[in-house]
């Protein structure tokens, strides 16, 4: 497992400074470590990094397009056009190797601008998720035949927001008691498809550790929202459903194969919101706003500092073990 | 460690430069999601210990009375973080009374604005505490405070240079890693590594801040400057766009030159964020316009891919030539891009 660390320089710096190394063995160390990610940066990522946000921007250009345009007396030309760029992007991705992420994002989005514009020209009667969800549903194998980290990011981002429209248009925010299993099990399948996904088959996917952590983050922020939102909008069956499920996630997390700093951390702070959000509430019942101010505050620093120690002994033991 | 840094301390034990191979680094492996996480977190209980503090002592302050007690609350919290090895615990509470502080300080009766205070304080502050994570955090929001207090309240000062802040927060962040090396070589540690910890913080600040204020306007109000003197017209404003690019190209190179291992990364990151960013303006404009994503449709279609196109010459290296020799060429043709995008 490789070590997260807030900055390469620093870790020398401290060497440096317990070891009273001389300037010239500094200068070599520092050269020595940090040579190999620099050039691995430079040459391969960048180059396609850019393409991908050019390619991006121009997808959502052609949905800004649609959006603007999509009152028309005859759709043909707007279909064909939006037709060519999804066959002209996906068989470009198929020819070109060294731009087959930045095409296969941008076929990816037109085929969200082409299923808007037939809902919004035939007014077909579906529901909003209805779209995200034969998005996300089309989407599954242009991802998996790219096997991209980057793609696996806009499916994700469609994926969850149909999720959210869903959950939205089932009114299961609405409070009632009936539906906090429901409300359980959505928010449960949420981390349980985010780790799935991601994580133990990332070799059949191809997806890597962003789409993993952006899952694990739109999770989180879904649900820590529900969460809050219904605490204080007297659906405490939302607060219970949420604040359990985000410690299942979390559970997750910590286990060994799943383990992964960056979203046992997301995981700990939607906790941690929920937990100090919930104090808060509690705080309320004493007609005080100082006893309210006392009790978040307080809750907060011993909360944060139980999750900070908890999950550095974690890391720290993983470390040991990975190098044992 | 991570494995670059193991692979670098094989090497200098097998060349001889040290003994034996250290097992730790310190606070300085903190990983970066807890730092955050904490940063998130002490942020948010901040803002109930700012009420416990306005409730308890300035019910019905006036004047410099929250300055007093921000004070106090400051000095008390740099107290306790210097008072080493602090209690996890107490460390961050001391952390949330420092962001608290600044807030209250925020509220101070100077003329110049209520973000210079604070942010001055933050960052005499950050050279202050021992702790690395703080001082980068502290170092992040001394950046804002005083780039919005230069930016937008001391207009007395800034009338005649309106935007210097990010770009002078720029010079100021270039000029300290000349600081740093001069440190470094010196033996200076235990200095390069408050200077370090503090560019981390600021670094991060200013690219967001740069690219946050990038795009048409990023220089436009430079140009604006010179047409304010001109008196007549704003004729120079048409030339905001190439000059934006321009001008974070030019970054880029003196970034590279003057940051010296930093020569074959910063160039290309710099390019992108500027192109990233002249594409997240045009994004806003597009939100913002009153027919949402009617009127600024071409320029997202068109512009956004080019410019990020443009900025992987620059990764590519082509963009050197491009700049030396066909500068005029791209301010023409950006001009002309300027004025087409008013005809959309």
């Amino acid at each position: 497992m490789e070590k997260i660390m807030l900055s390469m320089r620093l870790a020398v710096l401290e060497l440096a400074r317990r070891h009273h190394f001389p300037a010239n063995t500094y200068a070599s160390l520092l050269h020595s470590a940090s040579r190999e990610g620099i050039g691995i940066a430079t040459k391969v990522s960048l180059q396609q990094a850019v393409y991908l946000v050019a390619l991006l921007f121009a997808g959502l250009g052609v949905i800004f397009f649609v959006a603007a345009n999509w009152i028309t007396e005859n759709p043909f030309p707007m279909f064909f056009g939006l037709e060519l760029a999804l066959i002209t992007a996906a068989v470009w991705a198929a020819r070109s190797i060294r731009r087959r992420t930045p095409l296969t994002l941008l076929g990816f989005l037109v085929i969200g601008a082409l299923l808007a514009f037939f809902g919004q020209h035939y007014q077909s009667g579906a529901d909003l998720w209805q779209m995200f969800a034969v998005w996300a549903a089309l989407g599954v194998p242009l991802a998996l035949a790219a096997r991209s980290d980057a793609i696996w990011c806009a499916w994700l981002i469609v994926a969850m927001t149909g999720v959210t429209v869903w959950w939205r248009h089932l009114g299961l925010w609405q409070h009632d008691n009936h539906l906090t299993g429901t409300n359980l099990v959505t928010f449960a399948l949420m981390f349980s498809m985010s780790y799935a996904l991601f994580k133990p088959s990332q070799r059949y996917t191809g997806a890597g550790i962003w789409s993993f952590n952006l899952a694990i983050l739109c999770s989180t922020a879904f649900v820590t929202t529900a969460g809050i939102a219904g605490l204080f909008h007297d659906a405490s069956d939302i607060y219970i459903a949420a604040l359990l499920a985000v410690a299942y996630a979390t559970g997750l997390g910590i286990s060994h194969q799943l383990f992964d700093i960056r979203a046992l951390s997301i995981c700990a702070l939607g906790m941690d919101l929920l937990i100090v959000g919930g104090f808060t509430k509690m705080g309320f019942e004493f007609h005080s706003l100082l006893v309210v101010f006392c009790i978040s505050a307080l809750a907060a620093l011993v909360v944060l500092g139980i999750t900070v120690s908890l999950i550095l002994e974690l890391y720290r033991n993983r470390l040991v073990g990975d190098k044992s | 460690m991570s494995q670059d840094l193991a692979r670098a301390l094989q090497d200098a034990i097998a060349s001889g430069l040290i003994e034996a191979s250290p097992n730790d680094t310190g606070e300085a492996s903190r990983p970066w999601p807890v730092v955050i996480m904490t940063a998130l977190m002490t942020a948010l209980a901040a803002i109930p210990l700012c009420g416990v503090l306005v409730m308890l002592f300035l019910e019905h302050a006036q004047g410099w009375q929250t300055v007093v007690i921000g004070s106090v609350t400051l000095a008390c919290a740099i107290g306790i973080l210097a008072a080493r090895p602090t209690a996890l615990l107490l460390e961050y509470a001391a952390a949330a009374f420092m962001a608290s502080s600044l807030i209250l300080l925020y509220f101070n009766p100077l003329h110049t604005g209520p973000e210079l205070l604070p942010g001055l304080v933050a960052v005499t502050s950050s050279c202050l505490v021992p702790q690395r994570w703080i001082r980068a955090l502290l170092a992040a929001a001394a950046v804002w405070l005083l780039g919005e207090a230069f930016g937008n309240n001391m207009q007395y000062i800034t009338s005649f240079i309106p935007w210097p802040a990010w770009y002078g927060s720029c010079f100021a962040w270039l000029t300290a890693h000349l600081l740093l090396q001069q440190t470094e070589r010196a033996g200076s540690y235990h200095m390069a590594d408050i200077i370090e910890s503090i560019l981390i913080g600021s670094g991060l600040m200013i690219i967001v801040m740069l690219t946050y204020s990038s795009g048409p306007h990023v220089s436009a109000e430079w140009f604006c400057v010179f047409s304010r003197m001109d008196g007549r017209r704003n004729w120079l404003g048409k030339f905001s766009h190439p000059s934006s690019s321009n001008l974070g190209l030019h970054c880029s190179r003196v970034l590279s030159v003057v940051s010296g291992k930093s020569k074959r990364v910063l160039p290309p990151l710099v390019a992108i964020c500027h192109g990233t960013g002249f594409s997240t303006q045009l994004f806003r404009l597009a939100a913002g316009s009153n027919h949402p994503y009617g009127n600024r449709q071409f320029s997202v279609l068109s512009k956004a891919p080019c410019a990020c196109v443009l900025s992987c010459r620059v990764v590519d290296g082509r963009i050197a030539v491009l700049q030396a020799r066909l500068a005029p060429a791209l301010q023409s043709f950006s001009s002309i891009w300027h004025r087409c995008d008013l005809s959309f």
